[in-house]
């Protein structure tokens, strides 16, 4: 017996309810998107399901890919310890196992009005006896299942449905967002560590704004308004080396043009030093940098690196020279010292069968000594060269030249006592050389017993030293006017190894090939001019630096 | 044919040591001794037709010299002679025992030997294995 009047209050009622269904949504809607973590956000849904929603159970369980299974995670109702966030005894069930699985599988939500009419019930809550099960989807993509339970058969409603459906779907979105936030701190936490560590720095230049922003901060470490985050292109081009500033550019440019620039080498003066950077600009073919308003890329600071780089070169060159060193100085020992101690085993068995009265005896007794004192020259002169050769712990200094050279006349003073050589020093333009102090005395040490022993006989012995500062060197001239040196046959070979030019004196040539040793050591060179009888000019030049 | 030897050494110790052994152990020997290579060089240069006619000829040749290299010496007779090593054998006499110039020597066709110094009796006395 359906009167109007009743019709009148079903609807009423009916209204209410919606009524009150929407300000339920809304209530949960509110509370939930003020949460923050995943845990808060499943909980208010349970909690609200069961106060404002009359239900007495509600359980939400997360999809596992990884196993493939469903765990509960927040309960209210007979699966929540008071005071706890923790559930119970957390069910977990297989996709496809249970109502749960089920609906997990297919998609669909199902009510189930007699749990024991059907036969994939897994009892979960003691005494149930209908169910429901909402999947929480985002799109085709599996988060979880909400599941409500009660003791009564038929309880679940299409009411119930909709409006846990209506929660499902929220919860989902939720849920999603909150994972795609919890991935990106954990990425950038992993992308700021990876930086750190491998000292990259990244960079953003923002279209709006269009500055260039870093981090690490360059920024803070420059001369600039602090109150300005980031820099314009203008401030970076500031920085730049000025023969970087066309490469930057025109990397911009490709850029712009084809999506993409070369990595290339940038030196930025910053803090008053020039460091070396390594620049590299994201290009656009990575799908997740298409359509944004920024362009992003790195930069590699190798200041460090290179410094560690040339450093092991110049140590790598320095062995490379003493080695060479030393095999120059075991071919000295093989060649130049065996010469004569052979002889002397030649001689000494010429002796044995020899005639003790034949001139041949005589001539081979004499140089028998001669050969003697030769050898012991050339140990002498040894024992001075390479002292200085092989002790080079010091660094380059300034070494003056006009001092060097007046130390060596007085460690010669015996030598020259009767030469009284005239001595020509004009160093006033480069006084100094940028060198090792024990090479230069050695150098000078070799080209004055040199021009003493090569002096002319016909004049005075005179001696010249000059030096002068030219761009990147500076020039050393050492002159004698001594007997000097045939050149068309000889020019090659003044500073080969144990050479000799004037028989008669007991030269062993050992002295200009050690100088042109150190010479080169230092990173210079040694020339020479002159004709026979009208003396030698030496020209070194070493580098400034 | 008269064997002969001649001797290639700026130092003029080592070579009279060897001219002396040579004399001794094998009188008949013709020893000619030049103590500049190049001079050695244009006399050899001249006079090979009628050496070759006359003597059985050896060259001892030191490395280690400033107007020329033993090396230097053997390519320029090379160039100067043509079929050098059908007319003249060399042996290296040097000081120097370093294997580099004892695997050199081996790359000269009419090098067939290597002596290192001092130039003894003994080597004297086993010479003539190597005139041709």
């Amino acid at each position: 017996m359906s009167t109007s009047e009743e019709k009148i209050i079903f609807l009423e009622n009916k209204i209410k309810e919606i009524q009150e269904m929407q300000a339920t949504i809304h209530y949960i809607v509110m509370a939930v998107m003020a949460k923050n973590t995943i845990k808060d956000v499943l909980w208010e849904i349970t909690q609200n399901c069961i106060h404002r929603l009359g239900l007495q159970d509600c359980v939400i369980y997360l999809y596992h890919d990884e196993d493939q299974t469903l765990r509960q995670f927040a309960a209210l109702g007979e699966k929540k310890a008071d005071g706890s966030w923790e559930v119970v005894n957390p069910i977990a069930l297989k996709l496809g196992q249970g109502i749960v699985g089920n609906v997990a599988l297919t998609g669909a939500p199902e009510i189930i009005s007699d749990t024991s009419q059907d036969d994939r019930y897994v009892q979960d809550v003691e005494g149930c006896q209908s169910e429901i099960a909402i999947p929480i989807k985002l799109g085709d993509k599996l988060i979880g299942v909400l599941d409500s339970e009660h003791p009564e058969k038929n309880f679940y409603q299409p009411k119930h449905l909709e409006m846990l459906s209506t929660i499902a779907s929220l919860c989902a979105f939720k849920i999603d967002s909150l994972h795609n936030m919890d991935k990106l701190i954990r990425t950038n936490a992993q992308l700021r560590i990876a930086q750190k560590v491998a000292q990259l720095g990244a960079w953003e230049y923002h279209n709006v704004t269009q500055r260039i922003y870093f981090h690490p901060k360059v920024e803070e470490l420059m001369e600039k308004d602090q109150s300005v985050r980031g820099l314009t292109f203008e401030e970076l081009e500031n920085i730049l080396h000025p023969g970087d500033i066309d490469f930057f550019r025109s990397s911009w440019k490709d850029y712009w043009d084809t999506g993409e620039a070369p990595p290339g080498y940038l030196r930025i003066t910053i803090n008053k030093q020039e460091r070396f950077v390594i620049w590299r600009v994201a290009d656009t073919k990575d799908q997740l940098l298409k359509n944004q308003a920024v362009v992003t890329g790195i930069f590699f600071d190798i200041t460090e690196i290179k410094k560690l780089e040339s450093q092991k070169d110049s140590l790598v060159n320095e062995l490379s020279k003493r080695n060479q060193s030393l095999s120059q100085f075991n071919k000295i020992i093989s060649h130049n010292l065996r010469a004569p101690v052979a002889n002397m085993i030649g001689i000494l068995q010429l002796l044995d069968v020899l005639d003790v009265q034949s001139p041949e005896y005589k001539s081979m007794q004499n140089e028998l000594g001669q050969l003697a004192n030769g050898i012991d020259h050339i140990i002498k002169d040894l024992n001075g060269a390479l002292s200085s050769t092989t002790e080079i712990k010091e660094s380059k200094q300034k070494v003056y030249l006009k001092e060097t050279l007046l130390a060596v006349v007085d460690l010669l003073h015996h030598q020259i006592k009767e030469v009284k050589p005239n001595i020509i020093i004009h160093t006033e333009d480069a006084p100094y050389a940028f060198a090792y102090p024990a090479y230069v005395h050695s150098i000078f040490y070799n080209l004055l017993s040199n021009a003493v022993k090569y002096r002319s006989t016909d004049r005075h012995l005179e001696i010249q030293l000059r030096s002068e500062m030219l761009e990147n060197e500076i020039k050393i001239q050492f002159q004698d006017n001594g007997k000097g040196i045939n050149f068309n046959k000889n020019k090659d070979q003044i500073f080969g190894l144990y050479k000799r030019f004037h028989k008669e004196i007991e030269g062993k040539g050992l002295g200009l090939f050690i100088t042109k040793q150190q010479v080169e050591f230092m990173g210079g060179e040694i020339s020479v001019l002159g004709n026979e009888n009208n003396g030698l000019e030496f020209t070194i030049l070493l580098p400034k630096s | 044919m008269t064997p002969q030897i001649i001797i290639i050494d700026d130092d003029p110790v080592s070579s009279k040591i060897a001219e002396i052994s040579i004399l001794r152990k094998k009188p008949d020997v013709r020893v000619t001794v030049f103590n500049n290579p190049i001079e050695a060089l244009d006399s050899i240069t001249t006079n090979y037709p009628s050496f070759s006619q006359q003597f059985s000829t050896l060259l001892l040749i030191d490395i280690n010299m400033p107007e020329m290299s033993g090396w230097e010496f053997i390519e320029s007779l090379n160039q100067n002679i043509p079929a050098l090593e059908k007319k003249f054998k060399g042996i290296i006499l040097s000081s120097s025992v370093d294997p580099a110039d004892i695997q050199k020597s081996k790359e000269y066709p009419s090098i067939v030997h290597y002596l290192t110094k001092p130039f003894t009796l003994d080597m004297a006395n086993t010479i003539d294995q190597w005139f041709a």
